[in-house]
């Protein structure tokens, strides 16, 4: 079981799921705070739940106000590079970037993106932590 | 046997993964760390008489109360523990303003471990 939590975290990088900022949160995890990266991960799933939310209802008012997605995609990407997620951080550029070009499709398609990324990680993140404390 | 009194800092952030995980730094480098989630809070703290923190980390932007002016408002109040900045901004002069207001450092974020000790340990 070891080995398969080994391989599985290695491919958050590999993949290009996460970086060093994932890294240096898993430095700062110790006997005092043994779950500390689970409690971040669980906080930012949390939170971005309100995050989506808000995005998703600014994305359904027309016509978009480009400035008010910009700024609610500013603070996922926030919370997203806060945990080293990097595809998700990519895409939430991506998405900024369609705003700052006032282009409402490639916002909604690059929205979907980035949901789908926050989801990939999500699932693997949470076999990842139900594998380690199985193996604690 | 008595232990030597931990540092005691504050973080002020809207974020609150960027609390916890502020929080847990800090708490790695031995402080007592508090939060808070806008700079209105942390003036109305210090207006009060309530504030008395050896180190504040705060975000630039708030809802109510931006960094920037929360640390104006904390200099003119006579605070004069170390301040640090932290912001995802890549704006110049909106980071200038902020190192103006007067903040004894300015980092990026995400915060960088090393980065952070090399600060804290340079006083």
């Amino acid at each position: 079981m070891r080995k398969q939590i080994a391989c599985l975290r290695n491919s958050f990088f590999d993949e290009g799921f996460l970086d060093e900022q994932f890294l240096q949160l898993e430095d700062l995890q110790d006997d005092a705070n043994p779950n500390f990266v689970e409690e971040i991960v669980t906080s930012f799933y949390g939170d971005s739940v309100r995050l989506l939310r808000n995005l998703e209802m600014a994305l359904e008012k027309r016509p978009f106000d480009f400035c008010k997605l910009e700024n609610y995609m500013h603070l996922f990407k926030g919370s997203s590079s806060s945990i080293g997620a990097i595809k998700v951080k990519r895409e939430c550029t991506r998405f900024q970037d369609y705003c700052k070009a006032g282009n409402a499709e490639g916002c909604i398609n690059s929205y979907q993106q980035v949901k789908q990324e926050h989801a990939i990680l999500r699932r693997k993140l949470e076999t990842y932590f139900k594998l380690a404390r199985q193996a604690a | 046997m008595t232990s030597a009194k931990r540092q005691s800092a504050l973080v002020v952030d809207d974020d609150p993964v960027t609390r916890i995980i502020t929080r847990g730094l800090l708490n790695y480098f031995g402080f007592e760390v508090s939060t808070l989630n806008d700079g209105i809070e942390v003036v109305n703290m210090y207006e009060a008489g309530k504030g008395h923190f050896d180190l504040i980390i705060t975000d630039m932007e708030m809802p109510v109360m931006n960094g920037i002016e929360a640390t104006k408002k904390l200099r003119s109040l006579g605070v004069g523990c170390k301040i640090i900045g932290v912001s995802s901004c890549d704006d110049e002069t909106s980071r200038r303003h902020f190192m103006e207001a007067g903040l004894d450092h300015l980092f990026y974020k995400p915060l960088n471990v090393t980065k952070l000790q090399s600060c804290l340990e340079n006083n």
